[in-house]
């Protein structure tokens, strides 16, 4: 904004004002525009990654395939820094003369959101209740069957957890593609700091983060919504603290936190 | 190990020592001179340029303290959380519930926030820390929760005081889990601390959005892999010292 | 060394918020040098009563005095470090390997390092467990090798007193079996005052010099030796714990030697033909048994025999006795014997042949009766 635009308004004195100002915005765009921006990236690449993850999961898990697959890719993940897969995207899409928008941060959201959801689902279906699997096997169901009306429908809660954590991290990661020039609310962020302008800054993070947070509680209630009162993962914190049988260290009813917020 | 495995690593061992005679012989013939129009990566800037390993060793540094420091604040807080969950068991949901929302909050969010109260590096240590005390604290609870009741009531019937036994039993049964909370931590915080480029830190990634913004993609790639490297050397390290503590883990069980 | 003797007097339990005491108040003397086997179905506070002795849970009220001393006197772990303590789930620290383990109440007593390593050795001796295994850690043993660790660790200070809490339940039956045996002859060798808990008859018989039989609540129903326990309960609840195989059970218990034997139809080798069939009728059977020198050398049937001749018995083959015993075989060994062997009758010759009696089943029932 120039200097005498700059004295010419009202400035705002804190974060609400400057949201309800629109005419803050002129040079960033309007607040639904880059929300809805994050949001279609955020979704595309959640959508792509639970497609290609998931399915392969679970047959995988089935037939108990590729069982370290699972671990290496929890690893990985979690090893390798998220800029750090923005920025290949970002410089093969420049040699090659491709724009940012919008392919660069949605692969590298989509390999974000990959080993989470893949190995969830995998151990999911792995331990889906063995001895249901087993009547089921006594029954005469095909190994198909038995996917899909026994072990998918019992691993429903984890991997609807797990679909959770996973949309909540892109969501929170897509702000990184301002960082490169990408819109979306990120780009408040990015564009205060330049400008010095501490209210968009505030906005700008407060905009992401309400973004994830409400991502996360819609997800939360479909999980609610969805998965039956029997199957809900037990409370973690109900245990007492000492057992007479050793406790498995991770409550498996959490999903591993893969990539980083 | 079998002859497949040792087969492996001869292979691998035989590629990189050729690889490392390819580059050696590459390097060598390198001079500041040559006229490249803008290929993915120059190699004179990693060799032949005079300023680059210091700049290199400097960022390294700066990259290693935002993820040192965090890490060890939060392993601090973390032990106090553990101590006040595992005396006080209705703490726990309240905790993790709050150290759970914490972690949510997207990284750039808390930066860019952050920053706006505190100078760039308090804003980076607090942010980081705050994202280590989920990780930290539910791993602790964790391994302490995973010791042996049997073992022990054993310590005490056996005699030992409460301080003994927490000092012979609880927290070497319990090392394990903590050891790889703190690996964990650490290997997370390495990656977020890329993300504090957004407020002048960054650590090696910095390198990355210098050559974004000057169009130089062989700083682009400098700062890919050395943020890739330390964090993978960092996560070996750390295994590394996992396994060296716990040497009852790695014997083969009785059937 | 010996052991020492427990006193419990007016001891008593109770838990927050419960109804009933969990241990009524409990009088009970504890042997020096015995096996005591506190019994009982669950909730009669039999593991809680051990765990006082202890101090590992603390009596609501009542007294317990451990060779004349009050337990209380003593410091929490000085007392601990001086009793021995076996749990079923056994509580081997994984961390440590077996010899550590073993050492670790002597490492708190700040016992010097050639001291523990000998006891340790001894103590690997004394329960069996090879010295290769002492550098490798809990779960490379199996759970009866775990469980001798478990016992060796309890003994390295050398305690006058040992509990035990169901030390065997975790093991398979076979094991069982084997550990029961060594504890027997460990005790045999070390004669530590034990107090051991379990909830199965057969083993507080086996292993019990005497047997406090507890009902729901910490109530005392009977102190007894096994065999008395079996012959004599004190009511129905003690009858229908130790179960209805009473007469059975005291079979094991009960030795050869203690029947009234008959002359059974054994004669000398020398003896007429007359005499050899009225020892085969008066015994009601079809066979004679022939001593040499008081020896038993052997039987045969009657009618292989020629009565008419003058020593019918010199000469003839005579084919070795199957159905044997020893004066220190169990009475359920003779009932074996007496059930599987052709015939009704079993003979009894000590170490070295000398000929002492018969049994049959009539013997061991009135045996048993008196």
């Amino acid at each position: 904004m120039s200097l005498a635009a700059l004295l010419a308004t009202t400035e705002p004195t804190n974060v609400w004002q400057w949201l309800n100002d629109s005419s803050e915005r002129t040079v960033t765009g309007d607040i639904p525009t880059q929300a809805w921006t994050t949001l279609w990236h955020s979704v595309l690449a959640f959508v792509i990654a639970a497609a290609a993850a998931i399915p392969l999961a679970a047959v995988l898990a089935h037939f108990r395939k590729a069982e370290v697959l699972s671990t290496w890719l929890v690893n990985i993940g979690r090893v390798i820094p998220t800029v750090t897969i923005v920025a290949v995207f970002v410089i093969i899409s420049l040699r090659n003369g491709y724009g940012f928008e919008p392919w660069p941060i949605v692969f590298a959201l989509v390999l974000l959101a990959l080993p989470p959801l893949y190995s969830n689902t995998y151990t999911a279906v792995r331990d889906a209740s063995p001895e249901a699997v087993g009547a089921a096997r006594a029954m005469g169901l095909t190994e198909l069957q038995i996917l899909r009306r026994v072990e998918l429908p019992l691993a429903t809660p984890l991997i609807l957890a797990a679909s959770r954590v996973a949309i909540t991290q892109v969501v929170a990661t897509e702000a990184l593609a301002a960082l490169f020039g990408g819109t979306g609310l990120g780009q408040y962020i990015t564009f205060g700091i330049a400008n010095r302008d501490i209210y968009e800054v505030q906005a700008g993070a407060v905009l992401v983060a309400g973004l994830a947070m409400s991502v996360d509680l819609v997800f939360w209630f479909v999980t609610r919504f969805l998965v039956p009162k029997p199957l809900r993962p037990a409370p973690a914190n109900r245990r007492p603290i000492h057992r007479l049988r050793p406790v498995q260290p991770i409550n498996r009813n959490t999903p591993s936190l893969g990539g980083t917020p | 190990m079998t002859a497949r495995r040792k087969a492996t690593y001869a292979v691998v061992l035989v590629a990189l020592a050729a690889f490392g005679i390819w580059a050696a012989n590459r390097v060598s013939g390198l001079s500041e001179d040559t006229q490249a129009t803008n290929p993915l990566f120059r190699w004179e800037y990693l060799f032949t340029r005079e300023r680059t390993p210091g700049e290199l060793w400097g960022k390294t540094r700066q990259h290693l303290e935002l993820t040192v420091v965090p890490v060890l604040i939060g392993i601090v807080l973390s032990s106090l959380l553990s101590a006040l969950i595992l005396r006080f068991g209705w703490l726990r949901s309240v905790v993790f519930t709050f150290a759970g929302v914490l972690y949510t909050i997207p990284s750039i969010a808390l930066f860019a926030v952050l920053v706006t109260y505190y100078s760039n590096e308090t804003a980076a240590i607090t942010a980081l820390t705050s994202y280590t005390l989920l990780i930290l604290t539910r791993n602790f609870v964790a391994g302490i929760d995973a010791v042996p009741r049997a073992a022990l009531d054993a310590a005490d019937g056996l005699g030992m005081s409460r301080f003994q036994r927490l000092r012979k039993v609880e927290i070497p049964l319990a090392l394990p889990v903590i050891l790889t909370g703190i690996r964990i931590a650490t290997v997370t915080v390495v990656g977020l601390v890329g993300i504090s480029a957004v407020i002048q830190l960054g650590g090696l990634a910095i390198y990355i959005f210098d050559g974004f913004n000057r169009d130089y993609t062989t700083l682009m790639v400098l700062g890919t892999v050395a943020t890739i490297l330390l964090a993978v050397v960092l996560d070996i390290v750390l295994r590394g010292i996992e396994w060296l503590a716990t040497p009852w883990a790695r014997r083969r069980v009785a059937p | 060394m010996t052991g020492t003797a427990i006193e419990l007097r007016g001891v008593t339990k109770s838990f927050a918020g419960a109804d009933h005491p969990a241990v009524a108040p409990l009088d009970l003397t504890v042997n020096a040098g015995e096996i005591t086997v506190l019994i009982g179905p669950s909730g009669c506070g039999k593991t809680t009563t051990l765990r006082m002795i202890n101090r590992l849970v603390n009596p609501t009220d009542g007294v317990i005095t451990i060779d004349g001393t009050d337990i209380r006197q003593r410091s929490l772990t000085d007392l601990r470090r001086a009793i021995g303590y076996v749990i079923q789930q056994i509580g081997l620290f994984p961390h440590r390997t077996i010899a550590q383990n073993i050492a670790t109440v002597p490492k708190l007593l700040g016992w010097d390092r050639a001291r523990t390593n000998t006891r340790v050795g001894e103590l690997a001796e004394l329960v069996g467990i090879d010295a290769s295994m002492l550098k490798r850690y809990p779960s490379e043993l199996s759970g009866g090798q775990q469980q001798r660790v478990g016992v060796a660790r309890a003994l390295a200070a050398d305690p006058p007193v040992l509990l035990m809490d169901e030390p065997f339940g975790a093991v398979d039956p076979i094991v069982r079996a084997h550990l029961q045996d060594e504890l027997l002859a460990l005790q045999a060798r070390v004669h530590k005052t034990i107090v051991l808990v379990t909830h199965d008859i057969d083993e507080a018989i086996l292993l019990g010099d005497r047997v406090v039989v507890l009902n729901v609540g910490g109530i005392l129903e009977q102190v007894a030796a096994p065999d008395d326990l079996l012959a004599s309960p004190a009511n129905g609840f003690v009858a229908s714990f130790v179960g209805n195989e009473r007469g059975i059970k005291r079979l094991s218990l009960a030795r050869v030697e203690r029947l009234a034997l008959d002359a059974g139809p054994v004669v000398d080798r020398l003896a007429s033909g007359a005499d050899i069939k009225a020892a085969a009728d008066a015994a009601g059977v079809d066979w004679v048994g022939a001593t040499e020198s008081g020896r038993l050398a052997g039987w045969v049937p009657v009618e292989d025999l020629r009565l008419d001749a003058a020593a019918p018995l010199t000469g003839t083959e005579l084919r070795p006795v199957v159905a044997q015993l020893r004066p220190s075989s169990s009475l359920r060994a003779a009932l074996e014997v007496i059930l599987t062997a052709r015939s009704s009758t079993a003979l009894v010759a000590d170490e070295d042949g000398t000929y002492l009696g018969s049994v049959t089943l009539e013997t061991i029932r009135s045996g048993l009766a008196s």
